[in-house]
Protein backbone atom coordinates (compact mmCIF):
# COMPACT_ATOMS: atom_id res chain seq x y z
CA UNK A 1 0.00 0.00 0.00
CA UNK A 2 1.45 3.74 -0.87
CA UNK A 3 2.29 5.94 2.00
CA UNK A 4 -0.92 8.50 1.49
CA UNK A 5 -3.22 5.58 0.92
CA UNK A 6 -2.19 4.19 4.03
CA UNK A 7 -2.24 7.33 5.50
CA UNK A 8 -5.72 7.98 4.44
CA UNK A 9 -7.13 4.77 5.45
CA UNK A 10 -5.65 4.37 8.51
CA UNK A 11 -6.57 7.04 11.02
CA UNK A 12 -3.94 7.89 14.03
CA UNK A 13 -5.00 6.31 17.11
CA UNK A 14 -6.08 10.23 18.04
CA UNK A 15 -8.52 10.13 15.11
CA UNK A 16 -9.99 6.11 16.10
CA UNK A 17 -10.72 7.31 19.56
CA UNK A 18 -12.29 10.37 18.16
CA UNK A 19 -14.27 7.60 15.54
CA UNK A 20 -15.09 5.14 17.89
CA UNK A 21 -16.53 7.29 20.49
CA UNK A 22 -19.20 8.70 17.83
CA UNK A 23 -19.76 5.18 16.62
CA UNK A 24 -20.61 4.09 20.05
CA UNK A 25 -23.26 7.07 20.68
CA UNK A 26 -25.01 6.99 17.20
CA UNK A 27 -26.69 3.43 17.97
CA UNK A 28 -27.74 4.51 21.20
CA UNK A 29 -29.01 8.10 19.97
CA UNK A 30 -31.17 5.86 17.42
CA UNK A 31 -32.36 3.65 19.63
CA UNK A 32 -33.45 6.62 22.01
CA UNK A 33 -35.17 8.24 18.73
CA UNK A 34 -36.81 4.91 17.63
CA UNK A 35 -38.38 4.26 21.11
CA UNK A 36 -39.66 7.95 21.90
CA UNK A 37 -41.11 8.53 18.61
CA UNK A 38 -43.08 5.34 18.44
CA UNK A 39 -44.71 5.74 21.70
CA UNK A 40 -44.39 9.42 22.25
CA UNK A 41 -48.05 10.23 20.92
CA UNK A 42 -50.03 7.34 22.07
CA UNK A 43 -48.89 7.70 25.78
CA UNK A 44 -49.80 11.31 25.51
CA UNK A 45 -53.03 9.90 24.35
CA UNK A 46 -53.53 7.22 26.44
CA UNK A 47 -52.13 8.76 30.04
CA UNK A 48 -55.36 11.94 28.68
CA UNK A 49 -57.55 9.22 28.66
CA UNK A 50 -57.13 7.52 31.34
CA UNK A 51 -56.64 11.25 33.65
CA UNK A 52 -59.79 12.18 32.56
CA UNK A 53 -61.65 8.80 32.05
CA UNK A 54 -60.82 7.63 35.61
CA UNK A 55 -62.30 10.90 37.07
CA UNK A 56 -65.27 10.47 35.05
CA UNK A 57 -65.91 7.28 36.03
CA UNK A 58 -65.22 7.88 39.45
CA UNK A 59 -67.15 11.35 39.48
CA UNK A 60 -70.11 11.44 37.21
CA UNK A 61 -73.24 9.29 37.17
CA UNK A 62 -73.22 6.46 35.56
CA UNK A 63 -73.55 5.15 32.43
CA UNK A 64 -72.09 8.67 31.49
CA UNK A 65 -69.26 8.32 33.00
CA UNK A 66 -68.17 4.82 31.03
CA UNK A 67 -69.59 6.51 28.25
CA UNK A 68 -66.96 9.40 28.63
CA UNK A 69 -64.04 6.70 29.54
CA UNK A 70 -65.01 5.28 26.39
CA UNK A 71 -64.98 8.11 23.98
CA UNK A 72 -61.79 8.86 25.53
CA UNK A 73 -60.39 5.74 24.65
CA UNK A 74 -62.03 5.68 21.14
CA UNK A 75 -59.88 9.24 20.93
CA UNK A 76 -56.62 7.90 22.21
CA UNK A 77 -57.00 4.92 19.72
CA UNK A 78 -56.75 7.21 16.41
CA UNK A 79 -54.76 9.35 17.79
CA UNK A 80 -52.64 6.81 17.92
CA UNK A 81 -53.18 5.54 14.53
CA UNK A 82 -52.57 9.31 13.50
CA UNK A 83 -49.42 9.68 15.19
CA UNK A 84 -47.40 6.85 14.20
CA UNK A 85 -44.13 8.54 13.06
CA UNK A 86 -43.76 8.60 9.44
CA UNK A 87 -39.85 9.06 9.82
CA UNK A 88 -38.92 6.01 11.15
CA UNK A 89 -40.09 2.42 11.12
CA UNK A 90 -39.49 0.51 14.47
CA UNK A 91 -40.11 -3.26 13.17
CA UNK A 92 -42.07 -3.81 15.85
CA UNK A 93 -45.69 -2.29 14.46
CA UNK A 94 -47.25 -5.25 13.53
CA UNK A 95 -46.38 -6.95 17.01
CA UNK A 96 -47.23 -4.24 18.57
CA UNK A 97 -50.69 -3.89 17.04
CA UNK A 98 -51.14 -7.85 17.62
CA UNK A 99 -50.66 -7.65 20.84
CA UNK A 100 -52.36 -4.47 21.84
CA UNK A 101 -55.42 -6.40 19.88
CA UNK A 102 -55.35 -8.76 22.29
CA UNK A 103 -55.11 -6.60 25.58
CA UNK A 104 -58.56 -5.38 24.10
CA UNK A 105 -59.83 -8.80 23.29
CA UNK A 106 -59.25 -10.02 26.82
CA UNK A 107 -60.33 -7.42 29.10
CA UNK A 108 -64.12 -8.21 28.40
CA UNK A 109 -63.48 -11.49 29.56
CA UNK A 110 -61.48 -10.20 32.60
CA UNK A 111 -64.21 -8.15 33.78
CA UNK A 112 -66.48 -11.10 33.11
CA UNK A 113 -64.20 -13.62 35.38
CA UNK A 114 -64.08 -10.90 37.98
CA UNK A 115 -67.93 -10.35 38.26
CA UNK A 116 -69.47 -9.00 40.72
CA UNK A 117 -66.80 -6.41 41.29
CA UNK A 118 -67.76 -2.38 41.93
CA UNK A 119 -66.35 -0.61 38.36
CA UNK A 120 -63.95 1.66 39.62
CA UNK A 121 -62.02 -2.02 41.12
CA UNK A 122 -63.03 -3.58 38.14
CA UNK A 123 -61.20 -0.31 36.21
CA UNK A 124 -58.27 -0.75 38.69
CA UNK A 125 -57.85 -4.26 37.83
CA UNK A 126 -58.01 -3.90 33.92
CA UNK A 127 -55.27 -0.55 34.53
CA UNK A 128 -53.06 -3.30 36.20
CA UNK A 129 -53.60 -5.27 33.71
CA UNK A 130 -52.32 -2.68 31.03
CA UNK A 131 -49.58 -1.64 33.11
CA UNK A 132 -48.01 -5.18 33.07
CA UNK A 133 -48.78 -5.55 28.99
CA UNK A 134 -46.65 -1.78 28.90
CA UNK A 135 -44.24 -3.09 31.19
CA UNK A 136 -43.67 -6.15 28.42
CA UNK A 137 -43.46 -4.34 25.85
CA UNK A 138 -40.93 -1.87 27.45
CA UNK A 139 -38.68 -5.15 28.70
CA UNK A 140 -38.59 -6.70 24.68
CA UNK A 141 -37.72 -2.84 23.33
CA UNK A 142 -35.49 -2.04 26.32
CA UNK A 143 -37.46 1.21 27.02
CA UNK A 144 -36.43 2.04 30.60
CA UNK A 145 -38.45 4.76 31.33
CA UNK A 146 -41.48 3.54 29.85
CA UNK A 147 -40.64 0.06 32.16
CA UNK A 148 -40.69 2.39 35.48
CA UNK A 149 -44.31 4.03 33.92
CA UNK A 150 -45.71 0.33 33.57
CA UNK A 151 -44.48 -0.78 36.46
CA UNK A 152 -46.04 1.88 38.24
CA UNK A 153 -49.50 0.69 36.72
CA UNK A 154 -48.71 -2.54 37.54
CA UNK A 155 -48.69 -2.13 40.93
CA UNK A 156 -51.90 0.50 41.16
CA UNK A 157 -53.87 -2.28 43.07
CA UNK A 158 -50.94 -2.01 45.47
CA UNK A 159 -50.75 2.28 45.60
CA UNK A 160 -54.76 1.40 45.72
CA UNK A 161 -54.16 -0.50 48.42
CA UNK A 162 -51.27 1.89 50.53
CA UNK A 163 -53.37 4.62 49.92
CA UNK A 164 -56.64 3.39 50.69
CA UNK A 165 -55.66 1.41 53.01
CA UNK A 166 -53.03 3.77 54.30
CA UNK A 167 -55.56 6.69 55.18
CA UNK A 168 -57.45 4.28 56.88
CA UNK A 169 -55.40 2.97 59.35
CA UNK A 170 -53.96 6.99 59.76
CA UNK A 171 -57.70 8.18 60.45
CA UNK A 172 -58.25 5.59 63.36
CA UNK A 173 -54.93 5.50 64.63
CA UNK A 174 -55.84 9.21 65.10
CA UNK A 175 -59.12 8.30 67.10
CA UNK A 176 -57.26 5.56 68.72
CA UNK A 177 -54.20 8.18 70.00
CA UNK A 178 -57.04 11.02 70.17
CA UNK A 179 -60.62 9.68 71.56
CA UNK A 180 -63.08 12.24 71.50
CA UNK B 1 4.05 -10.69 28.52
CA UNK B 2 7.01 -10.91 26.30
CA UNK B 3 8.06 -8.87 23.91
CA UNK B 4 8.10 -10.95 21.09
CA UNK B 5 4.35 -11.92 22.12
CA UNK B 6 3.73 -8.70 22.74
CA UNK B 7 4.69 -7.59 18.97
CA UNK B 8 2.50 -10.37 17.81
CA UNK B 9 -0.82 -9.31 19.94
CA UNK B 10 -0.23 -6.07 18.27
CA UNK B 11 0.52 -7.26 14.40
CA UNK B 12 -2.68 -9.55 14.69
CA UNK B 13 -4.47 -6.38 15.59
CA UNK B 14 -3.07 -4.29 12.95
CA UNK B 15 -4.34 -6.97 10.72
CA UNK B 16 -8.28 -6.47 10.94
CA UNK B 17 -9.00 -5.06 7.50
CA UNK B 18 -10.74 -1.68 7.35
CA UNK B 19 -13.81 -1.42 5.63
CA UNK B 20 -12.74 0.88 2.51
CA UNK B 21 -16.52 2.03 2.11
CA UNK B 22 -16.62 2.71 5.73
CA UNK B 23 -13.35 4.62 5.70
CA UNK B 24 -15.71 7.58 5.17
CA UNK B 25 -16.60 9.65 8.04
CA UNK B 26 -20.10 10.17 7.00
CA UNK B 27 -20.67 7.14 5.79
CA UNK B 28 -19.14 5.46 9.17
CA UNK B 29 -21.71 8.07 10.84
CA UNK B 30 -24.60 6.78 8.60
CA UNK B 31 -24.07 3.26 8.97
CA UNK B 32 -23.69 3.28 12.96
CA UNK B 33 -26.72 5.40 13.45
CA UNK B 34 -28.37 2.50 11.36
CA UNK B 35 -26.91 -0.01 13.63
CA UNK B 36 -29.15 1.13 16.30
CA UNK B 37 -32.09 -0.16 14.92
CA UNK B 38 -33.83 -3.18 15.72
CA UNK B 39 -34.32 -5.74 13.21
CA UNK B 40 -36.84 -4.87 10.59
CA UNK B 41 -36.80 -1.12 11.93
CA UNK B 42 -35.73 1.55 8.94
CA UNK B 43 -35.23 4.99 9.03
CA UNK B 44 -36.72 7.65 6.25
CA UNK B 45 -34.41 10.01 4.59
CA UNK B 46 -35.39 12.95 6.09
CA UNK B 47 -35.27 10.91 9.71
CA UNK B 48 -31.33 10.14 8.62
CA UNK B 49 -30.91 14.03 7.66
CA UNK B 50 -32.11 15.51 11.11
CA UNK B 51 -30.10 13.12 13.02
CA UNK B 52 -27.26 13.37 11.09
CA UNK B 53 -27.61 16.51 10.27
CA UNK B 54 -26.26 16.29 6.64
CA UNK B 55 -27.83 18.47 3.71
CA UNK B 56 -29.71 16.29 0.92
CA UNK B 57 -27.18 16.23 -1.64
CA UNK B 58 -24.23 14.94 0.77
CA UNK B 59 -26.52 12.34 2.52
CA UNK B 60 -28.26 10.90 -0.70
CA UNK B 61 -24.59 10.20 -2.54
CA UNK B 62 -23.28 8.55 0.45
CA UNK B 63 -26.47 6.41 1.17
CA UNK B 64 -26.09 4.90 -2.76
CA UNK B 65 -22.76 4.79 -2.04
CA UNK B 66 -23.73 2.38 1.02
CA UNK B 67 -26.39 0.86 -1.00
CA UNK B 68 -24.55 -0.49 -3.90
CA UNK B 69 -22.11 -1.81 -1.31
CA UNK B 70 -24.93 -3.90 -0.27
CA UNK B 71 -24.59 -2.52 3.58
CA UNK B 72 -27.83 -0.57 3.24
CA UNK B 73 -31.47 -1.70 1.80
CA UNK B 74 -33.77 0.92 0.49
CA UNK B 75 -37.55 0.42 0.62
CA UNK B 76 -40.24 2.74 -0.80
CA UNK B 77 -43.53 3.27 1.26
CA UNK B 78 -46.34 5.55 -0.16
CA UNK B 79 -48.87 7.50 2.44
CA UNK B 80 -51.26 8.98 0.50
CA UNK B 81 -49.76 10.82 -2.82
CA UNK B 82 -46.54 10.91 -0.81
CA UNK B 83 -43.57 8.30 -1.35
CA UNK B 84 -41.15 7.79 1.29
CA UNK B 85 -37.35 5.89 1.36
CA UNK B 86 -36.75 4.30 4.34
CA UNK B 87 -33.57 2.47 4.87
CA UNK B 88 -32.53 -0.31 6.59
CA UNK B 89 -29.22 -1.71 7.34
CA UNK B 90 -28.20 -5.06 5.59
CA UNK B 91 -26.40 -8.39 7.99
CA UNK B 92 -23.10 -7.66 5.46
CA UNK B 93 -23.73 -4.08 6.60
CA UNK B 94 -23.82 -4.77 10.31
CA UNK B 95 -20.85 -7.50 10.17
CA UNK B 96 -18.94 -4.22 7.86
CA UNK B 97 -19.55 -2.40 10.78
CA UNK B 98 -18.43 -4.13 13.44
CA UNK B 99 -15.44 -4.94 11.45
CA UNK B 100 -14.45 -1.79 11.00
CA UNK B 101 -14.85 -0.61 14.61
CA UNK B 102 -12.51 -3.91 15.53
CA UNK B 103 -9.88 -2.26 13.40
CA UNK B 104 -10.24 1.20 15.11
CA UNK B 105 -9.72 -0.62 17.84
CA UNK B 106 -6.91 -1.84 17.18
CA UNK B 107 -5.29 0.97 15.66
CA UNK B 108 -5.62 2.80 19.63
CA UNK B 109 -4.34 -1.21 21.08
CA UNK B 110 -1.49 -1.13 18.99
CA UNK B 111 -0.87 2.60 20.06
CA UNK B 112 -0.80 2.05 23.64
CA UNK B 113 0.70 -1.54 23.11
CA UNK B 114 3.84 0.25 21.53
Amino acid sequence: MAGSERSRAEPSPAEAAGLLAEVGRLPARTRRLAATKFTRVSLVAWGVAWVFGYAAVQLLPQPVGLGAFAVLGVGAVTLTRLGAPGELLSGWEAQFRRGWWVLIGVMPLLGLIVQPTPLPTLLLLLGALWGVALLLFAVTVSDRALGAVGLTIGWSLLCFGLVGGGAMAILGSSRLLHPA
Amino acid sequence: MRPDTELAAVAELLRSPFDPVLVDGVRLRLQAALQGLPAGGSLSFTGLRRLLELTDGNLGMHLKVLVEAGYVEPTHSWRGRRRTTFYAPTAAGRAALERHVAALQAVISAAKAC
